[in-house]
């Protein structure tokens, strides 16, 4: 019972994501615009984590945490982890069709690599890996790596 | 005496008994509840990729005899459940509004789920919902696997069994249920739905009437520089009958998300700690640390460390509660050279974590083990589930 009020409250958050999200959401490389709208959307907990070299806004739902890392008032990197990935659509924002791409150029070259992946597009790139229940990624724009920053500070 | 026991179980399966006795002509198991693993067999029109276990399956319309067999399966313990790309499938399935994104580390499958009769070797089948993998099921992706409606909101979804290099996938991991998302797409758009667990996509080996406590998965060694095939076994049950008694292993309990704790050792004196996960289905050893300076190889292959002089490490590998303990070594290649002489089966491929903190023991730590899966709530003589063991 627990498990299917759990699974209702879960599938209600991807609804939201899957339909209102879209003018609000802070996206790659874009702007940080609405937080607190975000978190509204998403129907999920925002915890801001300052830090040296940028600004990290978590945001937690009950299917999945997402970090978006901000500096110069511009998302540079997204990283997420739980039982599914966000809707990496609205999160790669314009990057998106880049992201999608290369990934479908690395599937057509023959089967890929199961475990990790890295897809790497002409500005953008996406790293994913984890197993069933535990999906983990992160998509960062290396030019606007603030410096002294490295993608394995990205989780 | 091998002789003796296949004719034993001669009323079973009889490609099992072929494969089981007599392709490996060594002294592997046999018996209704072994699946024959093969790495590259010379049949394989796909599983011919490097270090992709598979088996082969069959499924029937449910109480009947309308059976297939399905070749080229990929057999992973990081997953649970059976899926079968809809193009491989040749016997009709009543139709199915019920569709489900699955998530794997990497790769995203879309589908129907259907609820067939599934033969594990010579086991009594058993009546399970499985995935049938069809990308353009509810107009949400295309032949490809490009997004249109892009339900499960991914890049790309695996769209064929060229493509994603087997027919499909048997999850025998720790857990009885898949982590998929399901929906009802009776009308569009589809809309989330929650379902009775009974009709969720299941590890079949839960189900079998005896051999239902985890899973064995048996594969010999290979040299440093690979080998170009290999037979190995799945055996069904841990301790439930003649040839799956375990002896001398160690336990290894996991959380519940099935994971251990892996104390990684990049050089000496120095140790990480990682989370480990077991995944047959991750076709190399994934690892980072950043003190770690290993070249990346060039081009296609970049997701994979190339050295330039092989490497030893080790690492402990630990319970969930801090013990037992049982220390692993592997040694990582150039793979380059492995790669181009054909071998698909090799022990030395490793490859970066991009997630700090996760150790993903692939294939290569199957090779030259016998490696058990304890399935989650199930009892046996090495504990009640999850738990690894070797």
């Amino acid at each position: 019972m627990k498990y299917r009020l759990a699974l209702a409250r879960a599938i209600a958050v991807s609804m939201t994501i899957i339909i209102d999200l879209p003018s609000s959401w802070a996206v790659l490389g874009e702007p940080v615009s609405s937080v607190e709208t975000d978190r509204v959307e998403l129907a999920g907990q925002l915890r801001m984590i300052p830090e040296q070299l940028h600004t990290i806004q978590e945001i937690s739902t009950s299917e999945f945490v997402v970090r978006e890392y901000v500096s110069r008032d511009t998302v540079f990197a997204l990283a997420w982890r739980g039982r599914r990935p966000p809707n990496l659509v609205l999160l790669l924002g314009s990057y998106f069709q880049e992201y999608q791409e290369a990934a479908v150029a690395a599937a057509s070259t023959g089967p890929r690599m199961r475990g990790m992946t890295r897809t790497q597009g002409p500005h953008v790139v996406v790293e994913e890996g984890g197993h069933p229940g535990d999906i983990r990624g992160r998509a960062y724009i290396p030019s606007l790596l603030p410096s002294g920053m490295t993608k394995e500070m990205i989780q | 005496m091998i002789l003796k026991r296949c004719r034993a179980v001669l009323s079973a399966v009889a490609i099992t008994i072929l494969l089981g006795c007599g392709g490996s002509g060594s002294d592997g198991p046999s018996g209704p509840n072994v699946l024959a693993v093969t790495i590259n067999p010379s049949s394989a029109a796909v599983c011919t990729s490097v270090n992709v276990p598979c088996t082969q399956v069959t499924i029937c319309q449910p109480g009947t005899s309308t059976c297939q067999t399905i070749r080229d399966v990929l057999v992973d313990t990081g997953s649970s459940g059976l899926r079968i790309f809809a193009s491989a499938v040749r016997i009709p399935l009543a139709s199915s509004n019920l569709g489900e994104c699955m998530y794997f580390g990497v790769g995203t499958e879309w589908g129907t789920v259907h609820t067939v009769d599934l033969v594990l070797g010579g086991e009594p089948a058993v009546l399970v919902p499985i995935q049938v993998i069809d990308p353009t099921f509810a107009g949400q992706y295309t032949s490809t696997g490009q997004p249109v409606s892009n339900i499960c909101g991914v890049g790309v979804v695996d769209s064929s069994p060229v493509q994603a290099g087997f027919n499909g996938i048997l999850g025998v991991g720790l857990f009885p249920f898949d982590s998929g998302f399901y929906y009802n797409c009776a009308a569009l758009p589809c809309a989330a739905v929650t379902i009775a667990a009974s009709q969720q996509v299941q590890n079949p080996v839960g189900l079998l009437p005896v051999d239902n406590n985890g899973v064995i998965v048996a594969l010999p060694s290979v040299p440093v520089s690979g080998s170009p095939f290999v037979t190995g076994s799945l055996i069904l049950g841990i301790g439930t009958a003649s040839n799956n008694q375990p002896s001398g292993v160690t336990v290894l309990p996991t959380d519940s998300s099935g994971q251990i704790v892996t104390r990684f050792h990049p050089s000496p004196g120095v140790t990480t700690q990682n989370v480990g996960i077991i995944d047959s289905g991750s076709n190399v050893n994934f690892f980072s640390d950043a003190s770690l300076s290993i070249p990346l190889c060039p081009g296609n292959l970049s997701f994979l460390y190339c050295p330039s002089s092989p490497l030893n490490f080790s690492a402990v590998n630990t319970g969930l509660s801090g013990s037992p303990s049982s220390l692993v070594s592997f040694q990582i290649v150039d793979p380059s050279p492995l790669l181009n002489s054909g071998n698909a089966a090799i022990s030395t491929l490793g490859g970066p974590a991009f997630s700090p903190g996760v150790f993903d023991w692939g294939l290569p730590f199957f090779l030259g083990r016998t490696v058990y899966v304890g399935l989650s709530g199930k009892a046996s003589m090495l504990g009640i589930g999850p738990f690894w063991a070797y």
